[in-house]
């Protein structure tokens, strides 16, 4: 599972340059609004938009992303699992073909790619986390839960499948 | 789980849900109790620790809520709460560490992906707790937002109604935040 930490240390937080909440909302205002633009006309917009503050210019230059780096990754859900595992065979229920797996507690939403065992990826399905069916603890205190998946593009006749699972809390 | 302590729970978001204030405050020791157990089982015993925040908080509110009698918007209410206690809970605990290990980095929080700051994988935890507060006195909106993704692990949707915004409003004022957020703990390390 792929995550960010925080590591704790003993350091105190340095000096900040004083901004009040007026100055900030200023700032932020200029802020989404660069951020709405392709990196390419930014320097432009900020040239017209702070012409009689550059401080103002400073400030918002100072949090822009560095170049060729995506603002998307900001935007994007947050990840609860990244796992390459195994489901069982899908089983047919009415019309969907449902598996049972476990997800990691907090996971409502995501999407999963499925690949039989001889390497051709089915099309993306969406997940559809479809109750509860229990707890289990998992890596020192990591608990995950069991739940039902619909595998909308899955064959009955696949026995096993790998599966690239992401999902959303 | 302790079954008092469950239908508790559940009677509080209920109560709160019809709008009595007090049943929030009321709800915080339950629930402070249950994160602390929950993360000093985590954090017991060795030097290095990892846990997951917002595992934890999901876990707390499988616990304590009996969820078939309560709605989702009485989910995200009791992800408020725990948001707040878990950052207490962790800082609190971090600044013990320290305090004990001058000069050791000696507990590690895990996020999610998307909730870490990018390219950031280790990050001060005391560090960002003074930034979070220099940037609630800015804007406290902002920083409420954040405590909420990064610590009670709600999403831009939960968080919106939470706040009674807009998930793009959410979105813009995360995006924001982050960058702010990022800047500031760059600095630190510089220092």
């Amino acid at each position: 599972m792929g995550n960010g930490s925080l590591v704790a240390a003993t350091r105190t937080a340095p000096d900040r340059v004083d901004m009040t909440p007026e100055r900030w909302q200023q700032v932020k205002s200029v802020l989404q609004e660069v951020l709405q633009l392709p990196p390419r006309e930014r320097k432009a917009f900020l040239q017209s938009a702070c012409e009689n503050d550059q401080a103002l210019r400073h400030e918002v230059e100072a949090l822009l992303p560095e170049e060729g780096e995506s603002t998307e990754g900001l935007l994007q859900s947050p990840v609860a699992a990244f796992i390459w595992g195994s489901v069982p065979a899908p089983r047919l229920c009415g019309k969907q073909r449902r598996a049972c797996c476990w997800w990691p507690i907090g996971a409502k939403t995501g999407r999963i790619v499925a690949t039989t065992p001889g390497g051709t990826a089915s099309s993306p399905g969406a997940l559809t986390v479809c109750g509860d069916l229990g707890l289990r603890e998992h890596d020192a205190g990591s608990f995950q839960r069991r739940a039902e998946i619909i595998l909308p593009g899955m064959s009955q006749n696949t026995p096993r499948t790998r599966i690239h699972r992401t999902g959303s809390c | 789980m302790d079954p008092a302590a469950a239908n508790s729970v559940t009677k509080l978001l209920l109560r709160w849900r019809e709008g009595d204030s007090s049943a929030r405050d009321a709800l915080i020791p339950f629930v402070y109790k249950e994160l602390r157990r929950l993360a000093g089982r985590c954090l017991a015993g060795q030097n290095q620790q990892t846990l997951q925040s917002t595992a934890l908080v999901h876990e707390a509110y499988l616990r304590l809520a009996e969820q078939s009698t309560l709605r989702a918007n009485d989910r995200t209410h009791f992800f408020s709460i725990a948001a707040r206690l878990m950052r207490e809970i962790l800082v609190d605990h971090a600044r013990r560490r320290s305090a004990g290990k001058r000069g050791s980095n000696c507990l590690t929080v895990t996020f999610d992906d998307a909730v870490a700051l990018p390219g950031k994988r280790e990050i001060d935890l005391v560090a960002l707790d003074d930034a979070l507060n220099a940037l609630a006195e800015m804007d406290s909106r902002q920083s409420q937002i954040v405590e909420l993704r990064f610590f009670g692990g709600l999403s831009i949707e939960d968080t919106a109604e939470l706040l009674k915004t807009s998930p793009a409003t959410v979105k813009r004022e995360w995006v924001t935040a982050r960058l702010w957020l990022q800047r500031e703990l760059r600095q630190t390390e510089s220092t």
